[in-house]
């Protein structure tokens, strides 16, 4: 029984090491967004994440607070713009947070 | 977690999102429609058929860009997209660029009788034709927008109708045939995609570009 006790350890140790604030479905929904381009505005976000104002800016709250997405402040004529980007740690805790999960299902399927 | 994450589909759905507002097909439709009409209204009003085409093309130009910056863009908002599509879209740039100076240099040849229009009048709408396709083909594969392929038919459909009925109805009426029939079609289906663009992103309440 050692070997699979060991396995079922070394599962929990992975699924414990997944980043809580990436794993939200609607936070993981924005970083997957703002990952395949390279900024939107708000609006761009609300349409393609389906989220409401209020909720998307409390989740890009969370999201600037760690550090992983960037809100760049510009004008467009006379008016305020403002452009979501991930930032490079973003960019990278993303691309480890998916390398985990797969690895996590392999070993479950396993 | 039940649904797959597919980051390509994710990125080209936020990029055929730019396209479904159908400004394109009316933009290409009026391209159609001012090689179509232009020589009429050289007919009827005396301008000269070059103008016309500059007036019409700016229009379409000008419906084009007022529609994304009033229609679009208020409607589902702004984005940038990563090096791959930017670098597609260079490469469309070229494309366009390589058949404007081909049509241009044709012109240019067959102006100056370094060679003859009138020989091969029938050469030069297979050349043209050929062109139409290979051009709108490779800007419909880089730009992902299947719509293009079909498009691509219409101008080279058209300068086929236009070489093949001239005889028939005369030269000022094969390209209002050839040209504006595709030209209309190309607008109507333009429309019926913004009206469903229209309706299906109404405009947010609220001033909402900067997150406040």
């Amino acid at each position: 029984m050692a070997p699979k006790k060991n396995k079922f350890v070394n599962d929990i140790q992975h699924i414990s090491a997944i980043d809580k604030i990436i794993h939200e479905p609607a936070r993981l929904n924005i970083m997957a967004h703002l990952y395949v381009v390279e900024s939107a505005d708000f609006l761009f976000m609300m349409r393609q994440t389906g989220l409401t104002f209020g909720n998307l800016s409390a989740h890009m709250s969370k999201l600037e607070n760690a550090g992983y997405i960037e809100i760049i402040k510009e004008f467009v004529g006379k008016k305020p713009h403002t452009m979501l980007k991930l930032t490079e740690q973003g960019r990278q805790a993303f691309e480890e947070y998916l390398k985990k999960m797969k690895q996590f299902f392999n070993d479950m399927s396993s | 977690m039940t649904k797959k994450i597919n980051l390509k589909e994710m990125e080209k759905k936020a990029w055929k999102s730019c396209f479904q507002d159908g400004l394109w097909d009316i933009f290409l439709g009026l391209i159609l429609l001012s090689f179509g009409i232009s020589p009429f209204i050289e007919e009827i009003t005396g301008i000269t058929y070059l103008i016309s085409y500059i007036i019409l093309l700016s229009l379409g130009y000008i419906i084009f860009y007022i529609g994304k910056k009033y229609i679009t863009i208020p409607r589902i908002g702004n984005v940038k997209f990563g090096p791959k599509r930017k670098s597609k879209k260079i490469k469309v740039v070229i494309i366009l660029a390589i058949s404007v100076i081909f049509g241009l240099a044709a012109i240019l040849l067959t102006q100056t009788d370094l060679i003859s229009y009138n020989i091969d009048i029938s050469i030069w709408g297979i050349i043209f034709a050929i062109n139409a396709l290979i051009v709108f083909s490779l800007m419909a594969y880089y730009l992902d927008f299947p719509r293009l392929y079909i498009y691509s038919i219409f101008f080279a459909t058209s300068i086929f109708i236009v070489e093949t009925s001239s005889s028939h109805v005369g030269s000022t009426y094969d390209t209002v045939i050839g040209f504006g029939m595709f030209g209309v079609v190309a607008v109507l289906v333009g429309l019926l995609h913004l009206t469903r663009f229209v309706r299906r992103y109404p405009l947010q309440k609220g001033d909402i570009t900067d997150g406040t």
